[in-house]
């Protein structure tokens, strides 16, 4: 090889290091803009190239940071089924650009457009009984559709919730809160790292959000400052979404995991396992070296766990052999990494730090009441077998 | 300060926020010496080029390195982190490296033992370029959460494994205390102690090279140890050598569902499984001596995983002995059904070699080879093949054997064989599409020749008789006779890393 081409492709190479610069370590590059809590802000300021800023107040996201309150144009929507956040409340935001709108797809898939923007604050209340009580702010995520794809970064807030800076190592928070039965609880709330929110985010190098980027957890009604609507009729109605299909029915829907009303235990169940946990468990995904696949539309039992042998789960198996096993959550190695919270057993690795009393309750009974007949009878057959060889003897 | 190192290739870190409380030692190298280090280089990345194995595209990946190893040399920055035989040290002129106080370029960053210490390596490892060295010094660094590192080309290095020691004692999250899911990295010189979950895991991190890291628990053998002390995963590309793993409820060294795989004059002890090769294709695990295990050095394969039936492994050269401790393993892993006392297992592989290996003092049994019928588990995959198949096992050395067979293996081969167990013990379990008039094709099944026993005598062998035995105990004779066992099989290809000798 010439040496001068040498050169030249050490310098392609060097420079080739700017992909991550679209990411938050851009931001520290661009103008810091001093912190503002004026009601009064201008337009949405997102740059359609996916570069960020400094501070979070740069965007002009919120009239009200503290209370959530969003500026013109964005717009606040929920997942039927969301992911656990150690007991946070997550305030979910979308900003489309002025005339263009997201594309539904032939799968219920939304296509954003450039420079759309996805928002999401993790805040604790202080009193889960009482939403107006007061809230403490810990952490902003904001999505980008740039591009190169979607890019997403991360904001810590202050102490009195006048700015949120970029970060890349996350921060622990500590919070209190009043529980939902009355108890006082406390926790270092650990706002994750960049590369703790890649675990989840990110697959063969391209980063995604989770959620909104498909029809089936938007097709609920919420309840807008107009009153209660079907988000997916608000977002055509306004022009953020194109293409709805006009039959409503053949728009995929996903049960609301804590809403019998919406589904059945299955259902319920498959849905909070797909949005807690198919980021990674599904074919390509950081936790597909065990073969466990738990994505809502996965209809084959072993790959979602039942019967199935556990790969690399060291301790986290426990005495269990099998992720699951059908009418005996005890003996379910996925039932003990919900309930753990030690790091090397609990589940998700990222992102959760408690025990989700309330989703390994349906989990719990999830698995409780399944019952896949014919796989048992096998595998008790099976056991007979090896148990009928463990003490047999042979005459010499 | 205008940032002109890019023109050079010269990764820098470029966070402003993070400048003024950095850890990191700043080094310096102005343009001249740049460029003549660049010229200097060039024979050296010719005959060097084993480190970075790469082959021709990654030559100027390589080129980034070295020249950043020589930007930490020829300003001063300690010159034993660079490795002799890279560096062109007549062409690094040397400063104090206290002068560079204000210099913007290097990708050599330095870490010593210090209050918050997480979180400064934690932010350079994210914030880390291509090319970054970080050289941990000295001492004890107490981390209450594992490490990440998902930038390509970068090397961790201690100062040795007894000196750098990275204590994850005190840890609150992360299921493992490092995590790498970039390629070409080098982790060396340093210990991974007392993690809650595995030692160092890396993930689809081709070109992956571990070298004298050790990954201990240092409470000894206990249930309550994370799984692996070090696990690389679903990469091409794999060499692990000189390590020490101790203590892990799974396996020490523990490569799964990777190619091209080679783990050298490592040591292993404490482990359920000492050294486990799971999953892979061509994989070799030779010059390591492994001790007071459950099991010493596995081969396996399992169901429903996206790598599948494991073949081309080589097993030799290791030292396999006294690996009598009691199984620890969770009830729930494969690796508890190991019997306490086993030597060499090879589970569901096809063509694998054993051969010069010293296999001794093992309770249950030297080696033992095994479909994963005999796991109990039902085999839900289509596509798995359960068979162990095309065993070699020649010129190696078998000490004493048997005494004390334990766990469901042992008691299952005790009642098959009596009291004397044979040195080499096989399920029989052969897949009967294979049999041509009611006899294994010879190349399916096994070779065993030029084996030695010592203080003399015959290496001694079972049978066990297959399914049919298993399904009606008694049906079938246990079989002995090595003489239908005597054919070589062709050697395995040794594995080939590009760039590895």
């Amino acid at each position: 090889m010439a040496w001068r081409q040498i050169i030249v492709w050490a310098i392609c190479l060097a420079t080739q290091i700017t992909p991550r610069a679209s990411g938050p370590m851009a931001a520290e590059r661009l103008d810091r803009v001093e912190p503002s809590s004026s009601q009064d802000v201008g337009p949405v300021n997102i740059d359609p190239d996916g570069k960020f800023s400094g501070v979070l107040s740069t965007y002009n996201l919120f009239r009200d940071a503290r209370r959530q309150i969003p500026n013109e144009g964005v717009i606040p929507y929920e997942l039927s089924t969301p992911h656990f956040a150690d007991y946070a409340t997550l305030h979910r935001f979308v900003w489309i650009p002025k005339g263009q709108s997201c594309q539904y797809g032939p799968q219920g898939e939304l296509h954003y457009p450039l420079g759309s923007a996805i928002i999401l604050t993790v805040g604790y209340l202080d009193d889960l009984r009482a939403p107006g009580r007061g809230e403490q702010m810990v952490e902003t995520r904001l999505w980008i559709r740039s591009p190169a794809g979607w890019v997403g970064a991360q904001y810590v807030w202050n102490d009195d919730t006048s700015e949120a800076r970029l970060s890349v190592v996350g921060k622990k928070v500590d919070v209190a809160w009043v529980h939902s039965n009355g108890e006082d609880r406390e926790y270092a709330y650990r706002a994750p790292n960049q590369n703790q929110c890649s675990q989840c985010h990110e697959m063969d190098k391209q980063s995604f959000p989770l959620g909104p980027v498909h029809a089936r957890y938007l097709n609920t009604s919420i309840d807008y400052d107009h009153g209660r609507q079907n988000q997916l009729e608000y977002w055509s109605q306004i022009g953020y979404l194109s293409g709805l299909p006009a039959k409503r029915e053949q728009i995929p829907r996903i049960a609301d995991w804590d809403d019998p009303e919406t589904g059945d235990v299955d259902s319920r169940a498959r849905a909070y396992l797909d949005m807690n946990c198919s980021s990674c468990h599904r074919p390509g995904g950081i936790g597909f070296t065990s073969g466990l696949d738990l994505r809502y539309e996965q209809d084959e039992p072993v790959r979602f766990g039942v019967y199935k042998a556990p790969v690399a789960a060291g301790r986290s198996a426990g005495n269990a052999r099998f992720v699951i096993k059908p009418g005996d959550p005890e003996k379910s190695i996925l039932m003990l990494r919900l309930r753990s919270t030690d790091p090397g057993i609990r589940m998700p690795i990222v992102g959760r730090g408690l025990m989700h009393e309330e989703g390994v309750e349906l989990i719990r009974q999830w698995i409780s009441e399944m019952k896949y007949p014919e796989m048992a009878a096998h595998q008790d057959r099976l056991d007979q077998e090896r148990e009928a060889q463990a003490t047999l003897e042979v005459p010499q | 300060m205008i940032n002109h190192s890019r023109m050079l290739a010269l990764p820098v870190l470029s966070l402003q926020g993070a400048g003024e409380n950095r850890s990191a030692v700043t080094c310096q190298l102005s343009k001249l010496q740049r460029t003549r280090t660049l010229a200097g280089l060039r024979q050296n990345v010719d005959v060097n080029s084993t480190l970075y194995y790469q082959g021709i595209e990654m030559y100027c990946k390589t080129m980034v390195i070295l020249v950043g190893l020589l930007a930490a040399l020829s300003t001063g920055c300690n010159r034993s982190t660079v490795d002799d035989k890279v560096a062109d040290k007549d062409s690094a002129p040397q400063t104090d490296p206290t002068s560079s106080a204000d210099a913007e370029a290097s990708n050599v960053i330095f870490f010593k033992p210090e209050p918050d210490i997480q979180k400064k390596v934690q932010e350079e490892l994210i914030l880390a370029e291509p090319g970054t060295i970080f050289q941990f010094e000295e001492g004890v660094y107490n981390l209450t959460d594992g490490l990440s590192l998902t930038v390509d080309d970068v090397t961790i290095r201690g100062r040795g494994m007894d000196k750098t020691i990275l204590s994850f004692k005190d840890q609150e999250a992360g299921a493992e205390g490092l995590y790498i899911t970039s390629a070409n990295v080098v982790v060396e010189d340093l210990a991974i102690e007392d993690t809650k979950g595995n030692g160092l895991k890396s993930l689809k991190a081709n070109n992956i090279v571990l070298r004298r890291v050790r990954a201990e628990w240092t409470g000894g053998p206990k249930s309550t140890n994370g799984a692996y002390g070090l696990y690389p995963v679903s990469s091409e590309n794999v060499l692990v050598e000189e390590c020490v793993a101790i203590g892990g409820s799974d396996s020490g060294i523990y490569v799964g569902q990777s190619k091209n795989v080679i783990v050298r004059n490592c040591k292993a002890s404490y482990n359920v499984a000492g050294i486990e090769i799971e999953n892979c294709h061509q994989a070799e695990v030779h010059g390591c001596e492994v001790t007071n295990n459950t099991g010493g050095i596995l081969v396996f394969d399992l169901p429903d995983l996206p790598q599948q039936h494991g073949h081309d492994v080589r097993v030799y050269n290791n030292r396999v002995f006294d690996n009598n401790t009691k199984n620890f393993a969770p009830e729930g892993n494969i690796v508890a059904s190991v019997p306490a006392g086993t030597g060499v297992m090879v589970m569901a592989n096809t063509n694998v070699e054993i051969f010069d290996n010293d296999i001794r003092d093992h309770g249950t049994v030297s080696v033992l080879l095994v479909s994963y019928f005999t796991t109990g588990i039902e085999i839900k995959d289509q596509g798995y093949y359960p068979y162990a198949e095309t065993i070699h096992l020649h010129g190696n050395t078998f000490g004493a054997v048997g005494g004390q067979p334990a766990g469901v293996f042992g008691q299952l081969i005790k009642a098959f064989v009596g009291d004397t167990i044979p040195d080499i013990v096989w399920d029989g379990v052969v897949n009967k599409e294979k049999m041509v008039d009611g006899k294994l094709a010879p190349e399916v099944g096994l070779s065993i020749h030029d084996n030695k026993k010592d203080g003399g005598g015959e290496v001694s062998f079972a049978n066990l008789g297959g399914l049919a035995a298993f399904a009606n105990p008694g049906s079938v004779e246990v079989t002995r006779d090595l003489s239908g066992y005597r054919q070589p099989f062709p050697p395995i290809d040794p594995v080939s890393i590009p760039g590895v000798q």
